[in-house]
This record gives C-alpha cells, sequence and structure tokens, in this order.
C-alpha cells in the first residue's frame, strides 16, 4: 500500500520541463470550437470579417465603406457595387483555472504538480502562438490570479507564477468559478484543471464557465491510486481537505463497488460534458506528460 | 456417526466469534486519501438499501470458519460406527531355550518374525497387545500403530529363565477381559512349565510352536566344597546331561583362574547325564566349566551354547576383621583368637574411633556416643545406651528361659551357667530374646539400623562361662552369626542377589557379563541385585571415598534342565483345555476419524494462507501496472 505524501517538494523545486519538451510544444497550436473575440489581431479565425488576404464573402456597398475594398471586376461585369470580404484573424484568450484545492496536493506523482505541467504546457503553447494567457487558482475560491499575458516573452513570468502557486483550502469550484467570472470577461479558452472532487458537484462551476460564452476543455486528473486503491483490510480513510473520517473494510468486494462507482462518476462527467458541448479529458497522473500528454491531446482535437 | 467427546463441541460457538471479530475490527491505521467523496457516497447508498454482507462471501473468513469448524469436529473425536476392529495379544516367549540355533539364526528371531507375519496380516485399525513372556511377564506396547509395534517386537531379548507362561496368559486375559480382545497367540518353543489348571482365559488361545531339534549338552550342575583336611581347598562337583535322541561325544574342559585343571571327552548316552568330581588345587578364585564340541564349536549336536558353560566364583581368603573394644580385653580376645580366619584388634576404650572399620566391632564394658558401622557384639553394656535401654543392675539372675531355635545356641550347652551380676535391659523391639531371667534379658540378638547385633548383658568374667567349653562354642555361633555373609557364588538366571557392602562403601557398582557397569548407592544397608538375567560372571566392587575398598564377583549360570531340553513341544498342556470364558457382548466399533478433520483444517488454513498472499499480490499487482495499461480504463469521449 503506497501512502501519498501531500507536497512533493522536492519535485517542486525542480523545473516544470526541459528544454526539447518546449521546443515540442511550439509546433502546436489549440483549436477552439468557436471564433473567439480576442481583440487582438492573430492566428485564430474571428466571427468578424476583417482585412487578412483571405477571401470570406461579399456585401453591398454601403456608405462609409473603404474603396479600395470594392471589387471593380464585379462591377464591370454585374454592374453591382460590392465590396470584398476577408476573414478577420484575431488571438486566442486561455484561462487556466488550476484547482489548488488540498485534495489536488496528494498522490505519487502529486496531482498539483502534474496539474502545474499541464497547465504550464497549453499555456506555453498559448504563449508561443502569440495567444493570450491567464492563470487562476482555484480553492474554496479564486485566491490567486495571474493576469492576461502575451507572448512568449511573458513565459518566465507564467511558469513561476505556477511553480509557486500553493495548494490551500477546500475545494468549492461553485464560488471559484464565479469569483474568475466576475474578474475575467473576456472570452477564449477557459481550461480546468482539477480533480472534481468538489463537495458541491461540477455542474454548476461548469454552467457558470458556459454562461459567458467560453469554449470549455476539462482536464479531469485522477492519481493512479485514487482509480485502483492499493490498500486493503480495516483502515480509517482520513479526507485530505476537510479531516473527515470513514471507516473502511476493503476487500476485493468493496474495491469493486468502489472501482464502479468511480467509474460511474467518470461517465457521468463525461455525459454531462457531452451535452453542454465541453472537452473532457480524464488524465492519469501516473502518465509521461512528455510522451503521451501531447499525443493525446491531439487525438482529442484539443490542439493541432 | 457418534461423538465420542460431544462437549467439545461447543468449540463451534467459535466460529460466530470469528465473524464477531471479524466485523468488530478494532484497531484501524488511519490513512489519509486525496477525498472521501467518493467513499461515502458509497455507503450512503448502500444505505439506502438493505445491505446485508453476507460474511460467507469473503473467502478467507469463509476458510478460516470452516478450519474452525474442522478442529472443533476433531476434537469432539467424531466416531464411525462399524464393525468393531480385532484386537489381537500376541505373547513372544523369550526364555533361555528360545536362544537355541536349530531355527537360523535362532528361535526368538524366528518368533520375531512370525509375531511380525501376525501383525502385518491384520487390518490398519485392528490393536495388537504385545507380551514379552519371561520370568516376569511384560506388556511391551499395546497399540494400531506399526511403527511402534515393530519397534517393540525388535527390542525384545532373550531371557536367561524360563519363561512364565502361566502369569502371562492371566495378563494376556486380564487385557483380553478389559479390551475385548479377539485372541491370544503364544509364539514358544513350549518351555513355559506347568499349565494345568490354568484359570480361564477371555480369549482364544492359539500356540505357534517354534523349533524342530533336541540336541543339546548341558552342564547342570557345578557346585564346589570346601575340602575337609584344608579349608581353602576345594572340590568341584559337575554333572553334564545330553538331552539328545543320539549318543554324544563332548569334550569338558575345567580351568581355574583360566588355567586348565581337567579336561576330559565325556560320552553320553541319549538322554542321560553324567557327574563327576573334580579336585581343585589350594587358592582358587575363579572355576569355570566349559563343554566344546569336537570341532571347537557348537554343531549340530548342541544347539544351545548358553548351558555349556558354568562359573563358580569362590569367597576371598579373606581373614574376619574384629575390633574389640575393651579396657580388660583379655577374656574375649583370647577365645577370639581361636576363631579360624579372624583376625582380632584390640583397641583401648579411649582411642576408640567411630571411623575405624571392621568387619565386626566387640564393645565390651563401653558404649560410645557413636556407635561404628558394621555389626556389633556389646558385651556388659555401660554407659549411654543409643540401641536399648538400660536400667541399672541384676544381681544373681536366674536363667529362666532359652531359645533353642537361636543360632547362637546351636550346640550350647548352658546347663548350669550361672551369672554374678548383669545389666538390666528392656527388650527392646527389634531383638529377640536368646537367655532370658524374670528380671530381663541376659542375650538378645537382632537387626536394627541395617546392621546385625548381639548384646550379652553380663561381663563373662562375672559369670563361669570362661570355664566351660559352651563358651568358645557360643562365641563361635555369635561371631558367625554376626560375620557379613558374601556373595554367593553362583546364582540362576534373574535371582536377585543381595550384596553387603564393605564397612566405609559409599558406592557399589556391578560390572555384568556384557560389559555394561551398574551403579548402586551403598548407605550401610545391604542393596539388592535383581539384573541377573545374563549368563556368566558379574564382579563387584565396593567404593569409599577414598577409592576401591575392595571386590568380589560371582556367577550366574543356567543350569536349568528345563531350559536345557531344547525338544519343542507341538501343543501345550493345559491352554487347550483351559475354558473359555463367556465374554461381554461383541460392540460396535467406533472408527475415529479426528486425523481427517485435523487433516482437513490444516488444508483449510494452507489454503487461506495462499489466498490471502494471492490477493496481496494481484493488488500491488494492479497498483504497480504500467500507464500504457491504465489508458485502456480510461472511456474515451
Amino acid at each position: 500500500m503506497s501512502m501519498p505524501t501531500p507536497g512533493d517538494h522536492d519535485a517542486m523545486e525542480k523545473p516544470l520541463f526541459d528544454e526539447q519538451f518546449l521546443r515540442r510544444l511550439e509546433k502546436f497550436s489549440f483549436l477552439v470550437n468557436k471564433a473567439m473575440l480576442g481583440g487582438l489581431a492573430g492566428e485564430h479565425r474571428s466571427v468578424h470579417k476583417g482585412f487578412s488576404s483571405d477571401f470570406a464573402d461579399y456585401r453591398a456597398y454601403t456608405h462609409g465603406d473603404d474603396f479600395r475594398r470594392i471589387d471593380w471586376s464585379i462591377y464591370g461585369r454585374l454592374e453591382r457595387i460590392v465590396v470584398k470580404l476577408t476573414e478577420a484573424k484575431e488571438s486566442l484568450t486561455v484561462h487556466l483555472l488550476l484547482d489548488c484545492s488540498r485534495s489536488m496536493d496528494w498522490g505519487d506523482p502529486n496531482k498539483l504538480r502534474y496539474a502545474k505541467r499541464v497547465a504550464a504546457a497549453l499555456g506555453y503553447i498559448a504563449l508561443a502562438r502569440a495567444d493570450a494567457v491567464t492563470v487562476s487558482c482555484l480553492g474554496d475560491g479564486l485566491y490567486q490570479q495571474m493576469p492576461l499575458q502575451r507572448g512568449k516573452l511573458q513565459l518566465l513570468r507564467f511558469l513561476r507564477f505556477l511553480e509557486h502557486a500553493a495548494a490551500a483550502g477546500r475545494t468549492d469550484l461553485e464560488a471559484s468559478s464565479i469569483a474568475f467570472l466576475d474578474r475575467q470577461r473576456q472570452p477564449g479558452l477557459v481550461v480546468l484543471i482539477s480533480d472534481l472532487l468538489s463537495p458541491g458537484g461540477y455542474e454548476a462551476p461548469l454552467k457558470h464557465l458556459l454562461s459567458r460564452n467560453h469554449d470549455l476543455l476539462v482536464v479531469h486528473l485522477l492519481a493512479p491510486t485514487e482509480s485502483t486503491p492499493d490498500f486493503s483490510g480495516d483502515l480509517t480513510l482520513v479526507d485530505s481537505e476537510t479531516g473527515q473520517s470513514v471507516e473502511v473494510t476493503i476487500n476485493d468486494d468493496l474495491l469493486r463497488q468502489y472501482t464502479a462507482r468511480l467509474q460511474e462518476w467518470t461517465e457521468e462527467i463525461e455525459r454531462f460534458c457531452e451535452r453542454r458541448g465541453i472537452t473532457y479529458l480524464q488524465i492519469d497522473t501516473s502518465w509521461p506528460l512528455e510522451s503521451s500528454l501531447l499525443t493525446y491531446l491531439h487525438q482529442r482535437r484539443v490542439i493541432q | 456417526m457418534t461423538f465420542v467427546l460431544p462437549s467439545a463441541l461447543s468449540l463451534l460457538a467459535l466460529a460466530p466469534a470469528l465473524i464477531l471479530i471479524y466485523m468488530l475490527r478494532r484497531h484501524r491505521p488511519r490513512l489519509t486519501v486525496s477525498s472521501t467523496m467518493l467513499w461515502q457516497q458509497l455507503f450512503r447508498e448502500a444505505e439506502g438499501t438493505f445491505n446485508w454482507h453476507w460474511p460467507l462471501r469473503d473467502l478467507l473468513l469463509l476458510f478460516q470458519i470452516l478450519a474452525v469448524a474442522a478442529l472443533a469436529l476433531a476434537i469432539a473425536r467424531p466416531a464411525l460406527l462399524g464393525p468393531a476392529p480385532s484386537h489381537r495379544i500376541v505373547i513372544v516367549s523369550a526364555s533361555a531355550s528360545m536362544q537355541a540355533t536349530d531355527v537360523l539364526p535362532n528361535r526368538l528371531a524366528a518368533a520375531k518374525q512370525r509375531a511380525a507375519e501376525i501383525i502385518d496380516g491384520l487390518n490398519p485399525s485392528d490393536r495388537v497387545t504385545l507380551i514379552r513372556a519371561a520370568a516376569q511377564p511384560r506388556i511391551l506396547v499395546s497399540s494400531s500403530d506399526r511403527a511402534s509395534l515393530r519397534k517393540a517386537l525388535n527390542n525384545i531379548t532373550p531371557g536367561s529363565s524360563a519363561a512364565n507362561l502361566r502369569d502371562s496368559l492371566a495378563l494376556a486375559s486380564a487385557v483380553a477381559t478389559t479390551e475385548n480382545a479377539d485372541e491370544i497367540d503364544v509364539i514358544s518353543d513350549g518351555h513355559e512349565g506347568d499349565l494345568s489348571g490354568l484359570p480361564p482365559v477371555a480369549a482364544h488361545v492359539r500356540f505357534i510352536p517354534i523349533g524342530i531339534a533336541d540336541s543339546n549338552q548341558a552342564i547342570l550342575a557345578l557346585a564346589v566344597r570346601r575340602g575337609l583336611a584344608a579349608p581353602y581347598n576345594y572340590s568341584a562337583f559337575v554333572r553334564v546331561a545330553n538331552f539328545a535322541r543320539v549318543a554324544a561325544e563332548v569334550p569338558m574342559i575345567t580351568t581355574a583362574d583360566g588355567k586348565t585343571v581337567d579336561q576330559r571327552v565325556l560320552r553320553l548316552p541319549p538322554e542321560s547325564h553324567s557327574e563327576m568330581v573334580i579336585a581343585l588345587p589350594p587358592n582358587v578364585h575363579v572355576l569355570q566349566v566349559r563343554l566344546q564340541a569336537n570341532d571347537g564349536g557348537r554343531t549340530q549336536s548342541d544347539f544351545l551354547a548358553e548351558d555349556d558353560v558354568a562359573q563358580v566364583d569362590l569367597p576371598p581368603d579373606r581373614l574376619l576383621q574384629i575390633s574389640l573394644v575393651s579396657a580388660d580385653p583379655r577374656a574375649l580376645k583370647m577365645v577370639l583368637q581361636q576363631l579360624p580366619g579372624v583376625a582380632v584388634t584390640p583397641v583401648d576404650p579411649s582411642q576408640y574411633r567411630a571411623s575405624d572399620s571392621a568387619d565386626i566391632t566387640v564393645l565390651e564394658g563401653f558404649l560410645p556416643a557413636e556407635l561404628p558401622a558394621g555389626n556389633l557384639l556389646i558385651v556388659d553394656p555401660q554407659g549411654d545406651a543409643q540401641l536399648f535401654s538400660l536400667q541399672g543392675q541384676i544381681s544373681d539372675p536366674v536363667v529362666s528361659t532359652y531359645d533353642l531355635t537361636s543360632p547362637l545356641l546351636a550346640s550350647v550347652d548352658l546347663a548350669g551357667l550361672t551369672v554374678a551380676s548383669a545389666a538390666k535391659v528392656v527388650l527392646p523391639s527389634w531383638a529377640t530374646q536368646v537367655i532370658g531371667t524374670e528380671e530381663g534379658p541376659l542375650v538378645f540378638q537382632g537387626m536394627t539400623g541395617g546392621r546385625r547385633v548381639v548384646v550379652f548383658t553380663f561381663a563373662p568374667q562375672d559369670t563361669n562361662l570362661p570355664f566351660r567349653v559352651a563358651f568358645p562354642i557360643l562365641m563361635a555361633n555369635t561371631i558367625s552369626w554376626l560375620t557379613p555373609a558374601s556373595l554367593p557364588g553362583v546364582v540362576s538366571p534373574e535371582q536377585p542377589v543381595l550384596i553387603r557392602p564393605l564397612p566405609g562403601t559409599t558406592e557399589i557398582t556391578v560390572e555384568r557379563p556384557d560389559g555394561k557397569v551398574i551403579s548402586l548407592p551403598a548407605r550401610g544397608s545391604p542393596v539388592a541385585f535383581a539384573d541377573t538375567s545374563l549368563v556368566g560372571a558379574y564382579r563387584v566392587t565396593y567404593r569409599g571415598p577414598q577409592g576401591e575398598l575392595g571386590s568380589d564377583q560371582f556367577a550366574v549360570n543356567l543350569s536349568n534342565a528345563e531350559e536345557s531340553r531344547i525338544a519343542p513341544r507341538l501343543n501345550l498342556a493345559g491352554i487347550a483345555e483351559a475354558p473359555v470364558a463367556a465374554r461381554s457382548e461383541q460392540v460396535s466399533g467406533l472408527n475415529e476419524v479426528w486425523p481427517l478433520l485435523v487433516g482437513l483444517a490444516l488444508l483449510l488454513l494452507l489454503m487461506e494462507w495462499w489466498l490471502y498472499n494471492r490477493q496481496a499480490v494481484a493488488r500491488q499487482t494492479r497498483s504497480a501496472s504500467p500507464p500504457d495499461q491504465k489508458l485502456r480504463f480510461i472511456r474515451r469521449a
């Protein structure tokens, strides 16, 4: 029976990634399901028509249109004055919501550190493509936030923020998501990295996050010993967040029940997300991040 | 099925106790997990329904309960009713004649082989009681375990005397009565004496004869007597018998202290005996007579070697040491010195020491505070008497009674004995009066504290005894009675020998003919030695705190015509006529099955242990499985 220890400080002192992995990350960019209103020009297709070289449509000339955009060849053939529209390219804002509750500071490997690495990978992809990144640490509220950063020059600040993010408090996803929405009105890609072990449930916070026209990605982290407990016998299980204890006699029968309950729970989350167009990723923290995470994200069409 | 010990079924109550312990589980280690949310949901769901967790679904608990049940049943000793296993009593004769070699290697080995065949022919559950028939019959083992039976059978050693089949059968009959034996097998050559009038035996008696031949010559008697002219010259009397039905020529050699003193060839007609007297040189200590076959060893004409040798150990030529403690020893010294083989040492009372050893101590007119070891002759007791009570003096006592049966008065004529004065003594309980008066005894004898004591309550010079012929005879008889008996020169097999330790002896060792030395503690009193089952010479050594005090020896000769007559008997008169006593009605046998249940319990515990370890290994393997395998558990959207 492995006894997970909260806060793997040795691991925290190590860099989140090596340079080779960062170079691999630069090759990817986010795929978003809807056009984002990023404001600034970027690499993502905007819902607005703009002035790029990519043709989008024609429309009739109206007062105030730029004469330079009138398609004179159409006028010559059809004697109608139309304006040629091109697609606008805007930047994406990636909001990384990092669950920093004490339940995340558990497991081997440590779930919080794994979450930081996932956040770092996704944030790096965004910064490398001139997208904007915000990071919010969630607990029983929104207790720490990195303001919007853009460009690779902000990478160091971004990573330092992640490394200093510490676990604290209980998980209250609803309160913390409401606090996040109050502060961040810029729509974009919201990435919630959490174990979703919130006594208040996951439904309400996800609904709140969807209400602001965000594109939502849920990265659900599970430690190996959460998926398949390796302990047995008569035990008193103590909740790392609340300190509440549960007396259990873990035998094969109960382990089967637990595994079934866990599977049922994750399937509920998955169905919930599917119905609402939320991308749901369940990741086991025993996966080697460098070799399997990018492949998995690519297969799930989160990045391209 | 029934239970021999049904009260043990109460141990089945341990099974619910096991379940209770399983449910209570007091000691629960605390383990911090990320969240108990899912566990609590699991139990909340369970609370909503009837959550009877059937304990037997846990295989480990199931095995434990089954093991407890099997052990409880085993302790209750369940038994299946069925035909009773038979009980056979096998009597193997270990008489001297069973050493005859007419069947190879000898009759006893053949008897053991026959007994082994009987045991092997029985069912495994059948019980066998094995009895060794010797002078004292003994139950060697009573069991159904073949290994222990075979071991006991192999340990049967031959005896040197006739087997007491009468007592053996009585013993077997008692066992048969209490243990419901079916049959008593007597394996013997039939040399067990007269069995007529044998009490009813509670089982069928079957006689299995052993032996085929009768050829044997034996020394039946060897006796030595002192020569009349010289006290230490001996002559030997030898009787040799031929028990064969054909004539035999047997060389006979007589040796004295290892030197041949006589050699002759005996021509013995069939079933006859011959007697002869052989003159021996003086100072012989060990006399041995041996029959030898013509080829120097045993031949087909003599199948029993144990009766071909006889030996006599003659007493050593040692003077009897008498310590005479007296202030005026003249009268007693004069008469004691006249006795043959006696050395008298006068000791002044002031020089007396209790530690001085002597065969006989004479205390005249003196009673020390500490009495010496050995036999005592007390004359004219004065002082602190420990062995009896002194009550003053008797003047001119008149002799009123004589005990003419006393060895002290043999050939002694005391008519006209006059005594001027004597000590007045109350006759102690350990003594018998030899010469008495109305006021008390004049002479009494007896044994107390392991020694012989003779008391003369008067001084010889106060009587007319010193001037009478009866005086030296009386003293000779007294000294003879007080003389410590030496070992017998020869005894029969298994006849006890009384060994009288020399003064100062603290330990007696006896070396048997096979070289084994047996130590006997000596505390002044005679010691009985009964381990005389082997034929041959026994050497006795007396040891004191300072070392060896002296040695002696005796011989054990077979000299048993009944055992030397080795012709086997095909049936035993008496046994066949013995009426079979009415036996109790045959009861159903109880075939106990507890060993199977104990084995089952052990097997269940092993399976429980194996399953427990298997589950532990499986859990470790699951938790250590590689990530690629875990990917399969993740459902893809």
